[in-house]
């Protein structure tokens, strides 16, 4: 907050920028004096060119993956928070299915995009699937351990003061489930990017994934930067954005 | 210890058990009930007829999958712990590089397929570098946070005894990275699995991610579900021998019952 602070912080970006700023300059100086072919290696300036030309085709698809990303992001939220509180209800539940869950984390979830396009057909629906599937797994599983990493001692003074199992979950379990939630929710940002991409490539109908097909069969590596760039800021939109909400949430966590 | 474990085992697998033999036995059930055409849900017994079939078919597919897999899984945890050890040793780099990389971890690098198929064509080198991009980068952050999370009075008494750089580096850091460096590893397991099945998805010559776009085209659903079955027990394989190096390496982690989160 005050300028100690500021100074801090701009002394930590301010390698990492130098470092990207002189790569930049030093492609465009390289691209230019060997005379690297565009369809090689087109030179930042002339990426920045054809970004600026589909400027309209770059926003409408950037749009709708961004609309599959965050829609099926926000779904595995609130999905894998309910799966993981009934999960602290039902023991039979979730020694049933929590092993099987962290099994499946460890499967390729995107491997269901064909299979949810046989099902849903073309459009949004499938992408948003696959962008959920990918998220839901790791929040689950972490925010289950939260919810259940409350000190035991904790809840029997509870239960000796009479607390309803409402109330143990809203005042006890909840709060102490608050990182762990967290922790899963930011591995699940920049995994729904991935998911809405991956299923965007099998169904090749709409979106970046499409844009970034169609570059690679006709070599338009500009356009493949362009497409990387967006997806990056994305991921890395979605990963501030939690980080943000983590702090909002935490606030006693900031002082570290 | 022996029978007592195992039967703990079978009791904690037990409610996971029944669950997925309830859901095979309803799905079945289902699907010959209501009549669901094979094209939209086959029934579990037609998946297993249709994998006993393409069974042969499949093998060379998946060999190739687990080869680009397992391939660019372990170049990219290679170069990670090479990355991570300059990082620690070189201030310019963990200044520089380091915040880079953490940013770039939340990049979808399977979005950098086609460059790669671009620059290097369409053999197994591309699929093995985009397989090792998707796992690089979680293993050499875990790795670069455990090599330095070593208790600063520790090196202090190592440098008293005039140990060297190489000796702190081997007899200090590198074991007390071994808890994160399999912690990222892990992550990385998974993650190379999806990255050799995009690269697939994109090339479309041969492989499990071939295959699955193929049943796909050809409406062949139960094909679909195997494959998926399949890639699904490779994600899992990979992640158990991750699991077993793990304590391997650490044997002294077995002892507390492998908590924590």
């Amino acid at each position: 907050m005050n300028f100690a602070n500021v100074k801090q912080r701009l002394h930590a970006i301010g390698p990492p920028i130098l470092v990207i700023g002189v790569a930049i300059i030093a492609w465009e100086i390289v691209v230019r004096a060997l005379n690297i072919r565009p369809i090689f290696l087109p030179a930042p300036s002339f990426v920045i060119e054809e970004a600026i030309g589909t400027r309209s085709e770059l926003l409408s698809e950037t749009l709708v993956t961004f609309y599959e990303s965050v829609t099926g992001f926000a779904i595995s939220i609130v999905t894998a928070v309910l799966v993981a509180v009934i999960f602290t209800y039902s023991q039979f539940l979730r020694r049933g299915l929590l092993p099987l869950f962290i099994l499946i984390e460890s499967t390729p979830q995107v491997a269901f995009a064909p299979l949810l396009l046989i099902w849903f057909g073309y459009g949004y629906l499938p992408k948003i699937i696959v962008a959920l599937l990918v998220c839901f797994f790791p929040i689950v599983v972490d925010t289950t351990a939260g919810l259940n990493a409350v000190e035991p001692e904790l809840l029997d003074l509870a239960r000796i003061l009479q607390a309803s199992n409402l109330k143990i979950l809203l005042k006890i379990r909840l709060p102490t489930s608050v990182p762990y939630f967290f922790n899963g929710v930011k591995t699940a940002s920049a995994l729904s990017v991935v998911g809405a991409l991956v299923a965007e490539f099998v169904a090749t109908d709409s979106g970046l994934g499409l844009l970034l097909l169609g570059a690679q069969l006709r070599f338009d590596m500009a356009m493949i930067i362009i497409c990387i760039f967006i997806l990056g800021l994305i991921g890395i939109g979605l990963y501030a954005v939690t980080s943000l909400a983590e702090r909002l949430a935490m606030p006693w966590r900031r002082q570290h | 210890m022996k029978l007592g474990s195992g039967k703990q085992r079978l009791y904690a697998a037990g409610p996971a058990i029944i669950i997925v033999s309830v859901t095979i036995i309803a799905w079945e059930m289902i699907v010959r009930a209501f009549n669901i055409k094979p094209l939209f849900l086959p029934p579990p017994s037609l998946v297993a007829e249709n994998a006993a079939r393409f069974g042969l078919i499949l093998v060379p597919h998946i060999s190739a999958t687990l080869y680009v897999t397992v391939a660019g899984f372990i170049v990219g945890a290679l170069l990670a712990i090479a990355m991570a050890v300059l990082i620690t040793y070189s201030t310019l780099l963990r200044n520089t590089l380091l915040p880079i990389l953490l940013v770039v971890q939340s990049v979808p690098k399977q979005a950098f397929a086609p460059l790669v198929l671009v620059w290097f064509g369409y053999g197994d080198v591309p699929k093995i570098i985009i397989a090792l991009l998707v796992g690089f980068f979680p293993i050499v952050v875990d790795t670069t946070a455990g090599l330095n999370a070593v208790e600063p009075e520790l090196i202090d008494l190592a440098r008293v005894v005039q140990a060297s750089k190489m000796k702190i580096l081997w007899k200090i850091r590198l074991p007390n990275s071994l808890p994160y460096f399999f912690n990222g590893l892990k992550i990385a397991s998974a993650l190379s699995v999806v990255g050799a099945l995009v690269a697939e998805f994109l090339t479309g010559t041969y492989g499990l991610g071939y295959m699955l776009l193929n049943a796909q085209f050809h409406m062949n659903t139960a094909l679909t579900i195997t494959i998926i079955f399949v890639l699904g027990l490779i994600g899992i394989g990979l992640f158990g021998a991750a699991s077993l190096a793990e304590r391997l390496a650490m044997p002294w982690k077995r002892r507390m019952g492998g908590g924590g989160g």
